[in-house]
């Protein structure tokens, strides 16, 4: 089922990229929805197993393992409260999101979770869909204007500040005093919130436990980038000791075959081990981790910010909740360590591979 | 109107319009061995080339495309889509030999369909290139759902780790990519009828040059390569990511045109390309040798496509007041 | 003639021109009265569209004065000869075919109020514009691009109205209309006419010069010969003056065998543009295709070649029918064809001379799928000398050669696929005459060894100097067949071209 929903929106992304049969398109997928949203009316609206009310889940970008895991689940949980539940990826581009929104408000879907592709960019969108009045939380990031029922959001800043800290914590175990560290900063996207205030938690946290920063370096999200950049940074200055990732599902795999190719790749504990921390403990980082290849992650509690998003529209349906509530979450990271690593409920390892 | 008789002696304008990439690499490669100890190093030489093997594969095709007087903008949609055929062919458990083929494969009829609607139907180049990026980046998204997929298998493990005298083996294929274009543009006459082609369509078909079929085999050279680049890429990341190739287009093309390929057909070669492609790596990488933060990034990698387009717009104004 | 105390409306005095190595104009007297209509003649290269670019802007006299109604101007560009009343009609339209009637016509001019057009009135000018240029069946909100090309001249012409014109010069009018299409046309020359605007045509055709034009003027060498009216002169008589002396000089050819017949093409069509074409050349022969511009001959010859498609007609080649879609076909049954335009489709200007030598024959130079640089240069170097090319090397890029020496290089491309028959498209255009006649005596040794040559040319001169016979077209038909003997003179070919009795 999974599959066929991401084949059809795979589909319908080709098809807006080939800018033909949009209209086409996604005309008759309105139609198929609007079939399956009669058969709701017949039914009670608001009931727990109320089977059809129509739920879209808009990610901003499944490229991401931690933000595609956060959508399935928000999918999956959406399913089994009965909806309705269709999955879009705007591929990080705000142009799409916006057109998708368009569409779906159009489609007559009855409540949205949205993952904004930008918080200045998407608020329109989302005035939009309060003027449809159709239900929506945000999901992973805000927007600066509109309303919505809540916001749950890892605490970005948190979470490059909880990398900060672990950094210090983890080096020690190294036997690297706080003030012989030496950090590369391998920075996400910085025209994107996340990636603006990873970078802000992470720079406060370093100045306030007292560690070197000695390279901050962009990566725009990109792994071909983040590979490049380490091995410039190690080049550069090759007494770095620790090193930190705005996001591991794009960066750690580069990070890794970067020192392998170096030779710098040590396990933690050996002598010359570079300390790696990332931020979002997706399935690979946690097999990393659990190789003891890198040493920490700071993770988004993915599963509590999908069930709570489906969970808030639901009691905006039934009228528990208003639809202009405004309630902002900002949930903590977990953190994983080589000692927490099988742990059950962290996302990444509920990921299918 | 007689065209003035200039008996051989060139202009130093010409000169340098002919040389002046490698005057400007060797300038920059100066001034940054003499300001920069880590850039001085064979580590960081090796590191430039591994970071631009997969510019520099495109950059071979490019240059072949370019030369026609097209463009191919598809090459990230090519890469990523080859790839993510790849993966799901090995999640679904099938051989890694004959998936590894499926890349080729999957390239070559996007390169198969470039050509034959740039050559045969005669749709402007850019903006089919452009439809089969999208299509491509579509395609991967439809078959692996835009997820990361790591441990790729042995031959990406073999590319990805192997050395040859010290030096990354993926390095060794760039190089050996680079003389086997060399060879083709240079010393085939295959070669020569591309570049006729390019320097002027109606002399060649009026010489008997089936100019179609050319123009179409450079965009299929040029989709091959784009297979070879996903394979060395991924065995590079030692994964595939869905962002894979997205937006390298302009940086090949500014490398090839850098490179002293015009833009608009016909003149070009593959060591100006090599070149191009060198400059460009080392400019990224000395971007980040002195902690160049994200928005100086940007600017310089405008400033560099910049500098590449008028670099060929000066060219061409001197070819035309000749 | 005597127009000195009748009132003026145009007069150019003195009017000379020098273009760089080049005196194109000498010192032209010319001038109009209101409502005359005056024909302008010459043999290519004569002057006569020099002269009208000198009225109408676009080139600066080097020397001369014009004035118009009696005030002396100076026109800097096209538009100030607009403003001034001058409106030039060239060959090329230059009209916008995807924007509608009404906006063509009114381009410069938009009724407008505080930005906004009036559409109202745009629409309502622009019908009484249409019915001046006997355009009533067309709408102001039509689309340019879908008119017929005689109603876009119409539209052109239209365009000028808007403005009062005293001059209306028309280049040509006449090689893209249909004979009903002319007839308006006339129409309208005669009521601007009446309306006291002159008219200037330069034309080839000399039924519609006795047709519509009151006076005629002969231009040669850049000089004005005469001037006067179409009544006082016969159509041989404007032939020879066209001519002048020089016609009957003659280049010689020694004596040359004839073997075989080489090509034969018949009944060859080609749309309008070519019908029922039929000629034959022997080995040994050479066959010349003479017609003004536009009249098909370089369309034979593409057609031929495989260039371009025919609709019927057949090609016998070495006694055999042939069928040739592409130029690869034809260089594969040993034909040849020197373009007309070396730098658009002869020579890769960016390349060198070996690399242009070698392009029609990859095959001599290949050793496998490689180049052999060896048999290149031998073939090059052969080909230098045998053709005395000056260039300083075979690897000099071929832009820097001069206009003969790179015709030069395009015909021993040819003859290095050892052709049997050439076809050659106004070969000695643009080079000077020590290099003309290296060529004429290259396409000697090429005839004497008893290939076949069709060459077009545009100079009779060379023509009669060099061709056994000489096919005449006119208007995409064939005029004439005429065996070049003792008898064949310059002014036979030209009054066949133009249309005389």
């Amino acid at each position: 089922m999974k599959k066929k929903v991401m084949k059809a929106m795979g589909i319908l992304v080709m098809a807006a990229m080939l800018g033909t049969s949009l209209a086409a398109c996604s005309s008759s997928d309105g139609e198929s929805q609007e079939k399956t949203a009669e058969n709701g009316e017949e039914q009670s609206a608001g009931e727990e197993s109320g089977g059809s009310k129509k739920l879209a889940v808009m990610m901003h970008s499944v490229a991401d393992d931690f933000i595609y895991c956060c959508g399935k689940r928000a999918e999956e949980y959406g399913k089994e409260q009965g909806y309705d539940v269709t999955f879009y990826d705007a591929d990080n581009e705000a142009d799409t999101q916006a057109s998708q929104v368009d569409d779906v408000i159009a489609s007559g879907f009855d409540a949205i979770v949205l993952a904004p592709v930008d918080a200045d960019a998407m608020s329109d969108s989302v005035m939009k869909i309060n003027d449809a009045g159709i239900p929506v939380t945000l999901l992973d990031r805000t927007v600066t204007e509109g309303a919505y029922v809540a916001l749950n959001q890892a605490n970005n800043v948190e979470c490059g500040y909880e990398g900060a800290k672990q950094i210090v914590e983890q080096a020690e175990k190294q036997g690297i005093a706080v003030e012989d560290l030496k950090v590369l900063e391998l920075q996400g996207m910085l025209s994107s919130t996340s990636g603006r205030e990873r970078s802000e938690g992470f720079q406060q946290g370093a100045e306030e436990l007292g560690f070197t920063i000695v390279s901050s370096l962009p990566t725009d999200w990109e792994s071909e980038k983040a590979y490049n950049a380490t091995l410039d940074a190690l080049q550069a200055d090759p007494d770095i000791n620790a090193i930190f990732c705005a996001s591991d599902g794009v960066m750690a795999d580069s990070v890794i075959n970067a020192l392998d190719q170096l030779q710098l790749l040590k396990n933690t504990g050996e002598e010359g081990h570079i300390v790696i921390v990332t931020v979002d403990g997706t399935p690979g980082v946690i097999q990393y981790i659990k190789d003891g290849q890198i040493d920490a992650a700071c993770s988004q509690p993915a599963y509590a910010m999908a069930e709570g998003a489906v969970d808030y529209l639901t009691k905006a349906l039934d009228g528990e909740e208003e639809a202009d509530a405004c309630i902002d979450n900002s949930l903590n990271p977990t953190t994983i360590t080589a000692d927490n690593a099988d742990d059950d409920t962290l996302w990444g390892n509920n990921v299918e591979s | 109107m007689a065209v003035k008789t200039k008996t051989g002696e060139h202009s130093a304008r010409d000169v340098f319009l002919k040389y002046g990439i490698y005057f400007i690499l060797l300038f920059i490669v100066i001034v940054l061995a003499v300001t920069s100890p880590s850039f001085r190093t064979v580590t960081n030489l090796t590191n430039v080339l591994l970071q631009v093997t997969t510019y520099g594969c495109l950059g071979i095709g490019m240059t072949f495309v370019i030369l026609t007087g097209g463009i191919d903008v598809s090459v990230g949609g090519i890469m990523v889509c080859a790839g993510s055929v790849y993966v799901i062919l090995s999640q679904a458990g099938m051989a890694e030999g004959l998936n590894i083929f499926m890349i080729f494969i999957v390239a070559l009829i996007f390169g198969v369909v470039n050509g034959y609607a740039v050559a045969y139907i005669g749709m402007p180049p850019f903006l089919v290139t452009l439809a089969t990026q999208c299509i491509g980046r579509g395609m991967s998204l439809v078959f692996t759902g835009g997820a990361s997929y790591r441990d790729l298998g042995a031959t990406f493990e073999f590319l990805g780790k192997t050395k040859l005298l010290g030096i990354s083996i993926q390095i060794w294929v760039m190089l050996l990519l680079f003389a086997v274009g060399y060879f083709l543009l240079h010393k085939t006459v295959y070669g020569r009828k591309l570049t006729a082609v390019g320097g002027n369509l109606n002399a060649a078909r009026v010489s008997g040059i089936n100019d179609r079929l050319i123009t179409c085999s450079a965009y299929i050279v040029m989709s091959l390569l784009c297979a070879v680049a996903a394979y060395l890429t991924m065995a590079r990341l030692g994964s595939y990511y869905s962002a894979m190739g997205d937006g390298i287009e302009f940086m090949v093309i500014a490398a090839v045109v850098i490179g002293g390929t015009s833009m608009s057909g016909g003149s070009g070669t593959i060591i100006g390309t090599l070149a191009g492609t060198i400059l460009i790596g080392i400019i990224n990488n000395a971007l980040n040798l002195f902690h160049v933060g994200a928005e100086w990034q940007d600017v310089a990698k405008g400033a560099i496509i910049f500098l590449a387009v008028l670099f060929d717009a000066i060219k061409n104004k001197a070819k035309t007041s000749d | 003639m005597g127009g000195e105390n009748r009132n003026v409306l145009l007069k150019m005095e003195g009017i000379d021109k020098r273009f760089p190595g080049v005196h194109a104009l000498k010192s032209v007297d010319f001038s109009l009265e209101p409502g005359e209509v005056c024909a302008i003649l010459g043999e290519n290269g004569a002057g006569k569209s020099t002269l009208m670019n000198v009225l109408g802007g676009i080139y600066s006299p080097t020397a001369g004065k014009i004035t118009i109604d009696g005030e002396e101007v100076v026109f800097h560009n096209a538009k100030d000869a607009e403003k001034k009343g001058i409106a030039f009609i060239h060959q090329e339209l230059s009209l916008f075919p995807q924007m509608d009637i009404a906006s063509n016509i009114y381009i410069s001019n938009l009724p407008h109020s505080r930005g906004r057009i009036l559409s109202k009135k745009l629409r309502q000018d622009t019908r009484e514009i249409l019915k001046r240029v006997k355009l009533e069946h067309r709408k102001p909100d039509e689309i340019v691009g879908d008119l017929k090309i005689g109603e876009q001249q119409l539209i052109e012409i239209g365009r000028t109205l808007i403005r009062g014109i005293k001059v209306l010069i028309l280049d040509e009018p006449t090689s893209s209309l249909t004979n009903a299409e002319i007839e308006i046309l006339f129409e309208i020359v005669r009521e601007l006419k009446r309306q006291g605007t002159a008219v200037i045509f330069i034309t080839h055709h000399m039924d519609e010069i006795y047709e519509i034009c009151d006076t005629l003027m002969i231009m040669r060498d850049g000089k004005r010969i005469m001037k006067c009216g179409v009544g006082d002169i016969s159509r041989t008589e404007v032939v020879n003056q066209m001519l002048g002396h020089t016609a009957e000089e003659q280049y010689c050819h020694p004596e040359r065998k004839y073997g075989q017949e080489v090509l034969a093409v018949k009944g060859l069509c080609r749309g309008s543009r070519l019908q029922n074409i039929h000629f034959s050349v022997r080995s040994g022969e050479m066959l010349g295709l003479y017609g003004l511009l536009g009249s098909g001959r370089t369309e034979v010859l593409r057609s031929i070649f495989g260039l371009d498609k025919y609709d019927s007609g057949e090609i016998i080649y070495m006694g055999a029918p042939v069928k040739i879609r592409k130029p690869k076909d034809a260089i594969s049954l040993k034909m040849a064809l020197v373009t007309e335009d070396r730098h658009k489709e002869g020579l890769i200007l960016e390349e060198s001379v070996r690399f242009n030598m070698t392009l029609a024959n990859l095959k001599a130079i290949a050793r496998g799928i490689m180049v052999d640089r060896q048999k290149e240069k031998i073939l090059s170097k052969s080909g230098i000398s045998a053709l005395r090319i000056k260039t300083p090397s075979a690897n000099q890029q071929v832009k820097y050669l001069s206009g003969g020496n790179q015709q030069k290089v395009v015909l021993s491309k040819w003859l290095n696929t050892d052709p049997r028959l050439i076809l050659l498209d106004e070969p000695t255009r643009g080079i000077d005459i020590g290099a003309k006649q290296e060529i004429y005596s290259i396409i000697e040794r090429l005839l004497q060894k008893g290939v076949a040559v069709i060459m077009v040319s545009s100079e009779i001169p060379e023509l009669l100097g060099v061709c056994d016979k000489v096919v005449v077209l006119k208007n995409g038909q064939q005029v004439c067949e005429l065996t070049n003997d003792k008898d064949l003179h310059a002014a036979a070919l030209l009054e066949a071209a133009m249309g005389g009795e």
